[in-house]
């Protein structure tokens, strides 16, 4: 099978001004094939964001390849990042801070319908469908973001991601800034909609436990590199690498 | 309990909302009589009568008469015209071509931001009265060219504020998520950047109105502003300041039209900022 989404030795390098260089993604090659659940997980610092970053087009990267079924994605040109969107899109951290405060939750998750050329009718008839699909009541279109509980807020932003019908759904510890119980919710959302959807999800997460149930195959990483590879049985119980058997220990 | 707490942040709300419209509407009701001052003084404000100068307050001439026997009641009404709407004006130019700048730079980086930054520093290091001094001798007095001067050493206020504001929000996820939803570089400044700094600019614009009126007034008071015998409140205190021992009024009455009228302004200035705060923006249920 062919992946829809591959890294080819993807490199980013920061340039800081009083520091020099910080080298935060080094040469990383993954594979992410269609409906399937890849979960990366690392220290803080490990260059999780940055890898997911750059999958989506946020961040160019500085060397090596993204392919998007199979045909290479130049980030720097603007229509190819428009068609990278389409196929790519992710759901942030921080549920509140992904949403512009100004602006009503539908505005938002209407917002890429509108640029794709739907008319602000067609766009809120689709924003509604969306967030009921989610698990929101019709109403929560009109409100602020503040508004809402972290919970909802979350839910709104995987409604925002799905808009576009994407492939590839990119959840940058999505769940790790809601308490337990929304955890769980939200996760069962994510689950049926990449069951529903034929999604394939990029899940980045230091919850391993998490990893472990959610995810149908696993990527460490440490220092912006990829120290291991596998199912999350052979990662998690049987641990090859020094330091995914360290990460391990550090969670028992 | 519950109902009690809402109900009293309700009444907390409501006096807010009270507040800000009646400061509004002052600020309005300023504006208006500035616009409307030649239907509300009642006599002519350049109408000489050497018979009756220097009366004091009160009788026919409410708030007396100047050196000339000119009405000081219908003068201040008059001059507000000036004093109001050039600062209006002033303040809103600058506003604007900061604003713009700011964010270009915030947003872009790069040489373009080094080099208005640059620009930026070149003007605040004039001293505001000596640029004021130099463009009154270079193209002749006037209360224009006195807000040319200020316009020069004001903009960049503005342009910094916008670009240290566009920096922070152009960090921000939902930025990022905007990109994702395909907005482009236009539209996320439209959309997305401006709505959100303009409440800091707003409050920063509405606290300008006051000082660049005094400013300006300051230098029509040095006579590098309004010229005689333009009714302006800077140089009707200059006119003044030499009767300030024995004739008061002469002085005092231009002097508390500023200060009344800048304090409106800064009031509208902190009402809007207590409204144009994201934090209020979730508690409109």
């Amino acid at each position: 099978m062919e992946p829809i989404l591959e890294m080819r030795n993807l490199c980013k390098t920061f340039r800081r001004r009083d520091r020099g260089a910080v080298e935060a993604v080094r040469d990383v090659s993954l594979q992410l094939f269609p409906g399937e659940v890849l979960g990366i997980v690392g220290e803080s610092g490990s260059g999780k964001s940055t890898l997911a970053r750059m999958a989506c087009g946020l961040l160019p990267p500085s060397s090596g390849s993204l392919l998007v079924e199979g045909a290479e994605v130049h980030c720097a040109r603007r229509k190819e990042r428009k068609r990278l969107y389409e196929t790519v899109q992710m759901v942030f951290q921080s549920p509140l801070a992904s949403f512009d405060p100004r602006r009503t939750i539908g505005y938002t998750v209407g917002e890429g319908l509108r640029n794709r050329g739907q008319t602000a009718g067609e766009a809120a008839a689709q924003t509604q469908a969306l967030l009921t699909q989610c698990g929101l009541p019709e109403e929560l279109a009109r409100r602020y973001p503040r508004q809402l509980s972290g919970g909802q807020c979350q839910r709104a932003a995987i409604a925002r991601a799905l808009a576009l019908q994407p492939k590839v759904l990119i959840c940058d510890e999505a769940t790790s800034a809601l308490d337990v119980v929304v955890q769980g919710e939200i996760l069962e959302l994510l689950r049926q909609m990449q069951r529903t959807r034929g999604l394939a999800c990029l899940f980045i997460c230091h919850n391993l436990a998490l990893v472990q149930s959610f995810c149908h195959r696993v990527a460490v990483m440490r220092e912006g590199m990829l120290v291991e590879e596998g199912t999350p049985e052979s990662v998690i119980l049987h641990p090859q690498n020094e330091y995914t058997r360290h990460l391990i220990e550090a969670v028992l | 309990m519950r109902g009690k707490m809402d109900k009293i942040l309700q009444k907390r709300k409501t006096v807010k909302e009270i507040y800000f419209i009646a400061i509004l509407a002052l600020a309005i009701l300023v504006l208006l009589g500035a616009a409307f001052a030649q239907y509300l003084c009642p006599y002519d404000p350049n109408a000489q009568d050497l018979a009756l100068a220097l009366q004091p307050p009160g009788g026919e001439h409410l708030l007396g008469t100047d050196r000339y026997g000119r009405d000081m009641l219908s003068r201040i009404i008059v001059g507000a015209k000036v004093s109001v709407f050039s600062a209006l004006t002033l303040v809103a130019a600058v506003c604007a071509v900061g604003t713009a700048l700011g964010v270009l730079c915030g947003f872009c980086g790069g040489w373009l931001d080094e080099a208005v930054m640059r620009l930026c520093d070149m003007c605040l290091a004039f001293p505001g009265l000596v640029l004021a001094l130099a463009v009154a001798a270079l193209l002749g007095g006037g209360i224009e060219n006195a807000a040319i001067a200020l316009g020069v050493v004001s903009w960049p206020k503005y342009a910094r504020l916008a670009r240290g504001q566009t920096m922070t929000l152009k960090q921000e996820d939902f930025i990022a998520a905007a990109r994702l939803a395909g907005d482009s570089a236009g539209q996320l400044i439209r959309r997305h950047i401006l709505p959100n700094l303009a409440g800091p600019v707003l409050v920063m614009a509405a606290l300008d109105i006051g000082t660049m009126m005094m400013e300006l007034a300051g230098l029509s008071f040095l006579g590098l502003g309004a010229l005689p015998p333009t009714a302006e409140w800077g140089s009707m205190m200059s006119d003044g300041r030499t009767l300030f021992q024995t004739k008061p009024w002469v002085m005092l009455g231009p002097g508390a039209a500023i200060f009344l009228t800048v304090a409106v302004f800064n009031l509208l200035a902190d009402a809007l900022r207590d409204r144009l705060d994201i934090r209020s923006m979730g508690n409109e249920m």
